[in-house]
């Protein structure tokens, strides 16, 4: 299991990154200062760190000096935009930064680009007898490969990566095209079609009226 | 032109057209006196000529016969009066009617008629030739002798009088182009003094303008450009100031628009966030209300910011409703707000007021006080008291109001903060208690437009004082105007 600790002071927003993160299947533990935070990584290894820089007591530029020579991934979390404080930031030895408010998804997502390039994601995502080798790009059902196209594969790992979760047609869009969404465009619904076809997952990726797509998996147990 | 070399101009000018006036009046005036001298000598010259003549004459004609022997002895009296008395200069010639009848120098003298004419008996007649580069003067004496005219001219030389005219006219010019240059040094000199600290100045204000305001003049004395550079230089420490105090100001409101947008991104994520998570996912009841109650609390918390911010600004603003409010008054209507939220963690409120009448706004006072007791109250453990103690003052303060509490304190890190927009002590309590950060900074604008000092005392476990000391006038808030610690 993948550990990630969160330096946090605020509280609603820490409980909203532990409780995503652990729906996400990742073990979660919470630092509320900065004193606390290298308490805690002195005990345990964890294999990510999501770093708020506006600490009290120690910033999160003072405790990433600390964390540089644990070699564990580190996400900023920060209220501040500006260029200089995301140069700061990535310059500090951070492997991403992320600017408050953002969405879950993008949080899930920054998450798992992080792990994958440290080689701590899954390298293999399955969902009932269907297996992606997210390394080799290849897909098969039942032991059988299955031939998808470079963005049927990329959708496929977004819904996988994101069980339960409602995707929002803008998300997807964004994610997978990188392009604004746009109301006509019946692009995705092609490629959801064709992915339901070619995997029989007709029952299992939901259409949520309206607005986007979901991947249920009524065996998980939600926590 | 650069001023120094217009003042040298002018003091040039000025100095040669009087010089030259001067002089040409003085040498005028000497030529004249000599000329004059010159003119009375010839003038008794040609009546002593005169009279020897006439004596002569009238002796002769008395022995002489005839006419003509008169004439022809006119002659020879002539030779004998001029041979003994002339100057080697200095001509005399005799005529009788038309005629020459004697010339001392055998010359035919060119005699102009004008000195013949308008001449009455015994009248003078004289003027003043120039002949081959030299001057002489010409005297007439008129007289009747034998029915006919008799004139008797004497000429002198008078050469010296335009010569010394001359001299002492090359002499002057020497002399004025002399002095002329001698004061032209001393006068460039003089300028190049007196205007170096104007040259001073200009570089200065050169440097002001280019936006170097930490400049100074190193001018002194009592005179206009002394008083001049002393302007400057208030001037430019005027700027200085303003300049920093903006730059000051600029600064307070970056921190601020800065501070603003932190502190609404922590519920704007919050809101965010969990309004996604109740839109994608399929929560239980229980996360449900978990997630709509963060977004409740952090809405009402953006709310309270709103208003504080709101309040901050107006007071930034407008002019307060300034009136005498009673303590007593002060101390009844915070009883009556406050009382409430303390009842909740049964805290008492102690009070020990000195009546007294303060200047201020009523409300606004209120609202300071409020949240003093509020944030003494949030500092208190459950069951114990806050007091409330009001004292007379002398001197400038004239009244104090205390809000004591013997709750958790602060450190002095955090006592020097406190009354910073957004700051707040124990961030996650604060929230809780729907705090935005903003009281103390909004109780200190208040206060300050009431001329009275926040004083805060705290140390950590033993509680905190805050001691609001109201001046009589502003000066003495300024001066005073840092929080004790």
């Amino acid at each position: 299991m993948i550990r990630i600790l969160i330096v946090e002071d605020e509280k609603p927003i820490s409980d909203l990154i532990l409780w995503n993160l652990t729906k996400a299947g990742y073990c979660c533990t919470c630092a509320y200062d900065g004193l606390e935070a290298a308490d805690i990584l002195e005990d345990r290894r964890f294999d990510l760190i999501i770093l708020d820089v506006m600490l009290p007591h120690i910033s999160g530029y003072e405790l990433m000096e600390y964390i540089r020579s644990l070699e564990i991934p580190v996400i900023f979390l920060t209220a501040k935009s500006s260029l200089e404080d995301r140069m700061k930031g990535l310059t500090s030895g951070a492997e991403d930064y992320m600017v408050k408010p953002f969405e879950i998804v993008e949080l899930l997502a920054r998450v798992n680009i992080v792990l994958r390039r440290y080689r701590k994601a899954e390298r293999c995502l399955k969902f009932r007898d269907i297996a992606v080798d997210v390394e080799n790009q290849r897909v098969t059902r039942d032991g059988r490969e299955i031939v998808l196209t470079p963005k049927e594969l990329e959708l496929l790992e977004l819904l996988m990566r994101n069980r339960n979760i409602t995707l929002f047609r803008e998300r997807i869009y964004e994610e997978i095209w990188g392009a604004e969404y746009s109301v006509e465009s019946r692009t995705l619904d092609l490629h959801i079609q064709r992915l339901r076809r070619k995997l029989g997952l007709e029952e299992s990726i939901k259409t949520v009226f309206k607005v986007g797509y979901r991947m249920e998996d009524t065996d998980e147990v939600s926590v | 032109m650069k001023f120094r070399y217009k003042v040298l101009m002018v003091n040039l000018i000025a100095l040669s057209l009087s010089l030259g006036v001067v002089g040409y009046l003085m040498i005028r005036r000497n030529f004249e006196l000599g000329r004059d001298t010159q003119v009375k000598n010839a003038i008794m010259e040609n009546n002593l000529v005169q009279s020897s003549v006439e004596y002569e004459l009238l002796q002769l004609m008395n022995t002489a016969g005839g006419r003509d022997e008169v004439i022809s002895g006119l002659k020879k009296i002539g030779e004998r009066v001029v041979g003994g008395m002339l100057a080697d200069s200095s001509s005399v010639y005799v005529r009788h009617g038309d005629d020459y009848v004697y010339s001392s120098d055998k010359k035919e003298a060119f005699i102009d008629d004008s000195l013949y004419s308008d001449l009455n008996i015994g009248g003078k007649n004289y003027m003043i030739c120039k002949e081959d580069g030299q001057y002489f003067i010409y005297v007439t004496s008129y007289s009747k002798a034998l029915g006919s005219n008799l004139y008797i001219v004497s000429k002198q030389e008078i050469s010296d009088v335009y010569r010394m005219l001359e001299e002492q006219t090359r002499y002057f010019r020497m002399l004025i182009a002399g002095v002329i240059l001698a004061v032209s040094v001393i006068m460039y000199f003089v300028s190049v003094y007196l205007t170096r600290p104007l040259e001073k100045l200009n570089r200065v204000t050169g440097e002001i303008t280019a936006g170097n305001y930490d400049v100074h003049v190193s001018v002194t004395g009592g005179d206009e450009v002394g008083q001049l550079a002393g302007n400057v230089n208030i001037m430019a420490d005027a700027v200085l100031k303003h300049v920093e105090e903006l730059k000051e100001m600029i600064q307070s409101r970056e921190q601020f628009v800065a501070d603003f947008t932190h502190e609404i991104k922590t519920p704007m994520t919050t809101i965010i966030g969990y309004s996604d998570m109740l839109r994608s996912m399929e929560l239980s009841r229980e996360e449900q209300i978990l997630a709509a109650n963060y977004i409740f609390s952090e809405g009402k918390r953006l709310e309270v910011m709103s208003g504080k911010l709101f309040e901050l600004l107006y007071l930034k603003r407008h002019d307060l409703k300034m009136g005498p409010v009673h303590v007593d008054d002060l101390e009844r209507e915070l009883r009556r707000i406050t009382e409430p939220m303390l009842e909740h963690k049964r805290i008492e409120l102690r009070t020990d007021i000195e009546p007294a009448v303060l200047e201020g706004d009523k409300d606004l006072l209120v609202t300071v006080f409020v949240n003093l007791i509020d944030n003494a109250r949030k500092a208190s453990k459950e069951g114990s008291a806050v007091g409330l103690v009001g004292r007379k003052l002398r001197k400038d303060a004239y009244y104090e109001l205390r809000v004591v509490d013997r709750g958790i304190g602060m450190s002095q890190e955090d006592v020097k903060h406190i009354c910073d927009e957004f700051y707040m002590v124990d961030k996650s309590r604060s929230r809780k208690e729907g705090g935005a950060g903003l009281g103390l900074s909004l109780s200190a604008l208040i206060l300050e437009r009431h001329r009275a000092v926040l004083h805060v005392e705290s140390s950590l476990g033993e509680g905190t004082t805050m001691r609001v000391v109201f001046y009589e006038n502003e000066k003495m808030v300024s001066e005073d105007e840092e929080i004790s610690e």
